[in-house]
């Protein structure tokens, strides 16, 4: 067998190796803890969605709740634990947030206390909340079935900015640090446009 | 982790040979396989090393993938039979955007 074919099979065995032996907590952390939201309507269904199933914060969340944040008023309300949506994982059905009849506009729903920083210092940031565009005007006999009562305006202040990703700490900062795919894409860019030109100047001088 | 590896690798090696070899229209087979391969290398390196060694997200994001064009399009500059370092960026950076823009899409 020639000297090339064993290196390769080597390299192979090497790499499967150290794949298999990277740390567990990454296999976990393709993504950060976030939240899927889905409208239908006037209705507004959010699902925490963390990235350890198995330590989940859902709904009814007892760390302080939901709060919905109109982006046209600015008014923040507190969700009413009103749970439900299909089954998603771990068999636990009905663990995302239900808000009923929301007026139309841009909201963004998160929890009252954010999820922790992922531990995994690889890990993608988590999110502070979801959007929602509800289109619908709201019908004037709207009425929630799953609570019997307003929501109620929230008293404290949303733990978010304008940003939906948690800055981890890192030695890029908060603005390069949260936004690493943009600058991927930025440098990817100008590298792409630095080849074009040369593509083009070697062409003028043949 | 490893089926996890292995599919994010087939994903890119899916996009970027493709991408590579039409950068270079007369040689396309050769640079495929150039793709291939260095392709192949520094995705293990981004998912085994750099991820082991990376204190951040930002910082095993920005190294890893700046540095896998780089890395690749040297390794077109050098393969590829008229050396040509804009053509080789050019290929490197298209080919990188698409399989990272994937890996954002599906491998959440």
């Amino acid at each position: 067998m020639t000297r090339a074919p064993i290196l390769v099979l080597v390299a192979a065995a090497v790499a499967i190796a150290l794949v298999a032996t990277t740390e567990q907590a990454s296999a976990n952390c393709a993504a950060g803890d976030t939240f899927s939201v889905q409208v239908q309507g006037n209705t507004v269904t959010v699902c925490p969605d963390p990235t350890d199933k198995n330590a989940a914060r859902v709904c009814p969340d007892s760390q302080g709740g939901m709060l919905r944040q109109s982006l046209t008023s600015a008014a923040v309300v507190h969700l009413a634990q009103s749970c439900g949506g299909a089954e998603r994982y771990q068999g636990a059905a009905n663990d995302c947030y239900v808000d009923e009849c929301v007026p139309a506009g841009n909201y963004r729903y998160g929890f009252a206390t954010p999820w922790q920083n992922p531990s995994c210092s690889t890990c993608p940031p988590s999110q502070y909340f979801g959007e929602a565009e509800v289109v619908d005007a709201l019908p004037a006999d709207c009425t929630p079935s799953l609570r019997s009562t307003e929501l109620a305006p929230y008293a404290g202040t949303v733990p978010w900015g304008d940003e939906s990703d948690m800055c981890n700490e890192s030695a890029w900062g908060c603005s390069l640090g949260s936004h690493p795919r943009e600058v991927v894409f930025g440098v990817n860019a100008l590298l792409a446009v630095f080849g074009g030109l040369g593509m083009m100047r070697r062409r003028r001088s043949r | 982790m490893l089926a996890r590896t292995l599919l994010a690798l087939l994903i890119t090696l899916g996009l970027e040979v493709p991408a590579v070899a039409l950068f270079y229209p007369q040689e396309r087979a050769r640079m495929a396989l150039a793709c291939a391969g260095a392709t192949t290398f520094t995705n293990v390196l981004m998912n085994t090393v750099l991820l082991r060694m990376a204190t951040s997200y930002a910082s095993y994001l920005l190294v890893g993938e700046i540095s896998a064009v780089l890395l690749e399009a040297a390794v077109y500059v050098l393969v590829s039979k008229r050396h040509e370092l804009g053509r080789a960026l050019l290929a490197s950076a298209v080919a990188n955007s698409l399989s990272f823009g994937a890996g954002l899409i599906f491998m959440r």
